[in-house]
């Protein structure tokens, strides 16, 4: 062969095991970020949710009235916690951000929407409790499982994302556009692109 | 290089390959927060709306802000207030940008640049204050306009100092009101009634783009125009050298000479009432104007036949050396139109601790620089401005300011005053801080609401590690001697003026109070009469008979000593304009700085504007750089040839030419650094339009930014014109 | 040569707009108040000198006659929501789309910039960006979150604050109470001094925009293009004869 083609060859060779191993590993990535993410404090929702029965509005004081649920301040954690179960390791990660540090607590966040997406809470549990105002007093059951997946039985929260779902640029468990336009074409929601997207 | 069909293949399978595993990207991260603490009623993400009082000019719109998790995202206007009725103009809303500036101060610097914290900035000012004190006189304050407390504040403590106030502002109101003295003996601004009006003279005065209260203005011009309730719509004439964009809204625009808007308006006066002598020939006055005899006669036999006529007069008539007679000619007008003089304020000061600033606390600019040139400061402060920028380089304040010991200056960001500063003092913005003004109106649809209050609260916590400028003065005066029953800090003194909470409840809520008034109020107002600035020295108050002798009456009034306006140098006049970018504060701001002009939609940079004629005399295009020389200093610029302006001016924005202002603001020349000091008789102020210059071209093409081409193809008739 | 006027009926609620050109005194005051509502970026100095200014309204002035006898008008010129847009058929992925009440909506996730769209448009309203927009920190903290924050490569244009009427609609039906005329206003008309905008549903005949609409200076700005336009103008009444 002459230099002019060992040297093609030797290029061809490159940039296909370079795409290979580049492809390999992003795989590898992706599958990692296809584990539940780890949060700074491990709060069960099981425990709260499951076995003590709290309301998701308790928590997330937003999702009722507001756009965005949010997630209550660590001075409400501490309204129980001060005596509840005071002396598990994970509670005295809370305690000692109260007390001493004075630092807020940044979680992993599971339930994502693209910054394009614009979602406003309140008319969704309005529509998915409009023939049933009693299940606000207990949405758990019935109102936000529907979006958010079987949250009473997750030990940690965020169901593993599906390796598909993460390749389509999707981190959302149950969230991705086809979720949204499903329900809305058959509950006669807006299709209209602006309803969202603004 | 020969390649083979499946050589190529192989190629194209082989990159496309590697582009598409490599275009697999992870999503971006975002946050879900725990706060430390969070009152039950506040849900996340959720708007809250604060009432308060923009304070970006003296007009005091009232303004309600939307602020989302403690960030301010938009200001808007408050429906019911009576200034400005729900409306907001392109500066308020622009403050935000002030409040998130990325060069913002953040911490106390002293001369060579090392920080310094407040405790000692404080002690340091509280020092310097018994210093002033021992010496009376020692001290100067340069401000920009003073209102409400915070004003008070000022003038209180400046008086307890023994300190003279010096009130330096582009274009400055102190012409408005030495005529106003002299005609109605109140140094208050004028009112002008537009929304009742049928027929309005106007002479240059921008009064919908800047002035006194433009956002009122503008909104009575609407009811001018097309209101509903009216039998007719209004009719605006303009006269003046340049056409500002007030003129442009008028159905007929005639240029006059710059200088003689006053001449115009004294011939008006006295051909609509015969009464009114002008012991000048009518050609005289043709010749001084450049307008014709024809004009004059036609335009005031169609006055005496409108029902509800109104000439304007405003800062732009009263820049000249002969402003005051300007404009105490136009409110002649005024007069023998309307058959009254009405004014009004929209800078009182609020009462504090039965404090009243005596007369010469204020020092005009021509005194301040015969005090700087003799060395009488020894401490100087610099509350609010820049007046490095605003000064002529001839004055030469660099050199003034230096004179003094300490310096101290307020500011928000870096800017050229601060470079010469001992001491520099972040500040807050109007958004961060606590305030208030006091309007005497009238106000309202039919001018029913006589006062507005406003009340200005802070809508976000300030940037850390400023403090509002009363705040900075209290807390000086709580360490020296001087505090005694001052205050704490603002928002304390702001609360002493209601008797009751429910009432301070309710001010907070509403951004203030204006209809009904609390009794305590109307008291209090009655009892207002602060003198805002040194009332000019007049010596006769003009009496006004039916019949006015003009030319005898500027004789004897010593506003003037004739009524020709003085300009020094040879050449085209030259008429520094208010822009965008205001006295060149807004500068720094990215959203001014790309608002298109709207006369010229040029952005970013200055330029120098001549008439059709000189243009074709000199050979110059749009955007071929000419020189301004001046007696003292040149400007070159990016021509834009102005179809409406007078031949013998030549205008340039006021804005541009920083040096030290930012990344959004250092670029273009200043036009106000090339002025000659000339005078303005009777208040001692700049007059800004008092120079000459030559005009020539330097054969280079220079930058002009501009889009007022992109419609010119379509034909005229597909426009709603 | 000019096409036969066609007529376009629609159904429901129809958002529009008047501006009353004899009302426009030129402030900007809409432009701020836009690009404070809206996330525009300011471009820069040299973007700026290519020609892309980036506004989603802005005011054409005018000028008439020859010094001295010069008039000037502005006249304020924001997407006109066409209903027979030329904008919309040329999109290759669907990113301008119209809704049915009225809005011609720009879908910025969707837009992949071929810049078509801003071709086809006869009004010069459609403003692409370039480059990616930066806020130096902490400028961003301004940006409203109702809003797309945009990035380069994408298309925007005036959306009508599409924002406050999806919001607007929502809280109205969730308190169970009608829309009433003016309660949705767009932040150009919440800002104009002079009240020279106005905005509303064209279809309602009672609204303020329908009975400006039927006022007997209204035009709508290059009418022959037949791009049935939502926004509505007043003529200016300028009088030949001041005094």
């Amino acid at each position: 062969m002459s230099f002019e083609q060992r040297l093609l060859k030797f290029f061809r060779t490159l940039i296909l095991v370079g795409a290979i191993v580049t492809g390999v590993v992003l795989w590898i990535v992706q599958w990692s970020m296809t584990r539940p993410q780890t949060q700074p404090i491990a709060f069960s929702h099981q425990v709260h949710v499951g076995q003590r029965q709290i309301s998701c509005f308790y928590c997330h004081t937003g999702a009722m009235k507001g756009d965005i649920a949010g997630v209550i301040a660590v001075q409400d954690c501490m309204q129980c916690h001060q005596t509840v179960a005071a002396d598990h390791p994970e509670i005295q990660k809370i305690s000692e951000r109260w007390f001493k540090t004075k630092q807020p607590i940044v979680w992993a966040k599971v339930y994502k929407m693209p910054k394009h997406v614009h979602f406003s809470h309140r008319v969704h549990i309005a529509f998915l409790s409009r023939n049933n105002p009693d299940a606000l007093a207990d949405p758990g059951k019935t109102i936000c499982i529907k979006c958010h997946g079987d949250v009473p039985n997750m030990k940690v929260i965020g169901a593993p994302v599906s390796l598909p779902m993460v390749l389509t640029g999707n981190m959302n468990p149950n969230t991705g556009m086809g979720f949204c336009v499903d329900c809305h074409r058959a509950n006669g929601g807006p299709m209209d692109c602006t309803a969202c997207h603004r | 290089m020969d390649i083979t069909r499946r050589e190529f293949l192989q190629w194209t399978l082989v990159t496309g390959a590697a582009v598409t595993l490599a275009g697999c990207a992870t999503p971006p991260h975002q946050a879900l927060v725990s706060q430390l603490e969070l009152p039950e009623y506040r849900l996340p993400g959720e708007a809250r709306w604060y009432a308060s009082a923009c304070q970006e000019c003296a007009s005091g719109c009232g303004v309600s802000v939307r602020v989302i998790d403690g960030r301010a995202k938009k200001i808007e206007g408050i429906p019911e207030h009576p200034v400005n009725h729900g409306k907001l103009c392109a500066k308020g809303h622009s403050a935000l940008q002030a409040l998130y500036h990325p060069e913002r101060l953040t911490s106390v610097t002293r001369r060579g640049g090392q920080s310094s914290g407040w405790d000692d900035a404080v002690k340091a000012l509280g020092s310097q204050l018994d210093a002033a004190a021992a010496k009376k006189g020692s001290m100067l304050w340069i401000t920009r306009s003073l209102h409400g407390t915070q004003g008070a504040v000022m003038a209180a403590l400046a008086e307890r100092a023994g300190a003279k106030l010096w009130v330096l502002e582009f274009p400055g109101t102190v012409s408005q009101r030495a005529a106003m003295k002299s005609l109605v003996g109140k140094a208050e601004l004028p009112y002008y009634p537009i929304q009742e009006a049928d027929y309005i003279v106007n002479f240059g005065s921008d009064f919908l783009f800047t002035g006194n209260s433009p956002v009122h203005d503008a909104w009575a011009y609407g009811e001018f125009r097309q209101g509903k309730k009216r039998d007719r719509r209004g009719t605006l004439v303009s006269f003046s050298p340049r056409m500002n964009l007030t003129d442009s809204n008028s159905d007929k625009w005639i240029p006059v000479r710059p200088g003689s808007e006053g001449w115009v308006a004294a011939v008006l006066a006295s051909l609509v009432n015969p009464s009114n002598r002008l012991s000048v020939p009518l050609e005289t006055v043709s010749k001084i104007t450049g307008v014709e005899r024809d004009t004059f006669e036609r335009l005031a036999e169609r006055l005496r036949r409108a029902q509800r006529p109104l000439a304007i007069a405003g800062a732009q008539n009263g820049a000249y050396s002969n402003g005051v007679w300007n404009i105490a000619m136009i409110q002649t007008l005024n007069r023998t139109l309307s058959g009254k003089l009405e004014s009004f304020e929209p800078d009182l000061l609020t009462q504090i601790s039965g404090m009243k600033p005596s007369a010469n606390l204020f020092v005009s600019t021509q005194e301040a620089i015969a005090g700087l040139e003799q060395g009488k400061f020894e401490t100087i402060w610099v509350l609010d401005g820049n007046p490095r920028y605003l000064l002529p380089k001839k004055i030469n304040f660099e050199a003034l300011f230096s004179k003094a010991k300490n310096k101290v200056v307020f500011s928000n960001y870096v800017n050229e005053t601060t470079l010469l500063a001992d001491w520099v003092l972040p500040t807050q913005t109007w958004l961060e801080s606590w305030g208030d003004r006091l309007i005497r109106g009238p106000f309202g649809e039919k001018s029913e609401v006589a006062s507005v209050y406003n009340l200005q609260q802070p809508v976000v916590i300030g940037r850390d590690g400023t403090m509002s400028v009363p705040d900075i003065l209290l807390m000086a005066a709580g360490k020296s001697s001087l505090n005694g029953g001052l205050g704490e800090n603002l928002h304390a003194v702001l609360k002493s003026h209601f008797s009751d909470e429910s009432e301070w409840e309710n001010s907070l809520l509403r951004g203030g109070a204006w209809e009904p008034f609390s009794i305590e109020w109307e008291a209090y107002l009655g009892k207002n009469t602060h003198p805002l600035y040194p009332p000019p020295t007049v010596k006769k108050e003009a009496k006004a008979p039916s019949g006015i002798n003009i030319w005898e009456l500027l004789k004897k009034s010593s506003v003037a000593d004739s009524g020709e306006a003085k300009f020094s140098g040879e050449g085209k006049v030259l008429i520094p304009f208010v822009s965008n970018l205001g006295d060149g504060s807004l500068a720094n701001r990215p959203w001014m700085q790309e608002l298109r002009d709207p006369l010229t939609t040029t952005v970013w940079t200055h330029w120098v504007e001549l008439s059709y004629s000189v243009a074709k005399e000199l050979g110059v295009e749009r955007g071929d750089m000419v020189r301004l020389t001046s007696a003292n200093g040149t400007l070159t610029g990016p021509a834009y040839p102005n179809i409406a302006l007078h031949p013998d001016a030549v205008a340039v924005p006021v804005g541009q030419g920083h040096f030290s202002y930012g990344m959004y603001a250092n670029r273009g020349e200043n036009p106000l650094s090339i002025l000659d000091p000339v005078w303005q008789e009777g208040t001692g102020e700049l007059a800004w339009v008092g120079t000459r210059v030559k005009v020539e071209k330097t054969g280079d093409k220079g930058r002009l930014i501009t889009f007022d081409n992109r419609w010119d193809s379509y034909p005229k008739e597909f426009m709603p014109l | 040569m000019t096409d036969p006027k066609i007529e376009y009926q629609w159904d429901g609620t129809q958002w529009g707009m008047v501006v009353d050109v004899d009302r426009c005194i030129g402030c900007e005051a809409c432009m701020i108040a836009c690009q404070s509502e809206n996330n525009i970026p300011s471009i820069g100095e040299d973007q700026a000198a290519m020609g892309r200014i980036m506004d989603w309204i802005h005011l054409e002035r005018f000028y008439t006659g020859e010094y001295p006898e010069v008039t000037a008008e502005f006249i304020p010129m924001l997407c006109q929501q066409c209903g027979n847009a030329p904008c919309e058929s040329v999109c290759p992925v669907f990113a301008s789309v119209h809704t049915t009440d009225g809005l011609n909506a720009q879908v910025y996730n969707r837009c992949v910039g071929t810049r078509f769209c801003a071709n086809n448009c006869p009004y010069h309203v459609r403003k692409f960006n370039y480059y990616p927009p930066t806020w130096p920190s902490p400028l961003e903290q301004q940006l409203n979150p109702d809003v797309t924050a945009r990035k380069s490569g994408v298309m925007e244009k005036c959306t009508f604050c599409v924002q406050r009427i999806r919001k607007g609609e929502m809280e109205a039906r969730l308190d169970g109470e009608p829309i009433h005329d003016g309660q949705i206003r767009t932040a150009c008309v919440q800002s104009c001094p002079t009240q020279a905008l106005i905005f509303g549903d064209l279809n309602d005949p009672d609204s303020a925009v329908s009975k400006h609409a039927r006022s007997h200076r209204a035009m709508r700005v290059l009418e022959e293009k037949n791009t049935d336009a939502h926004v509505i103008y007043l003529r200016a009444e300028r009088i030949e004869n001041a005094f």
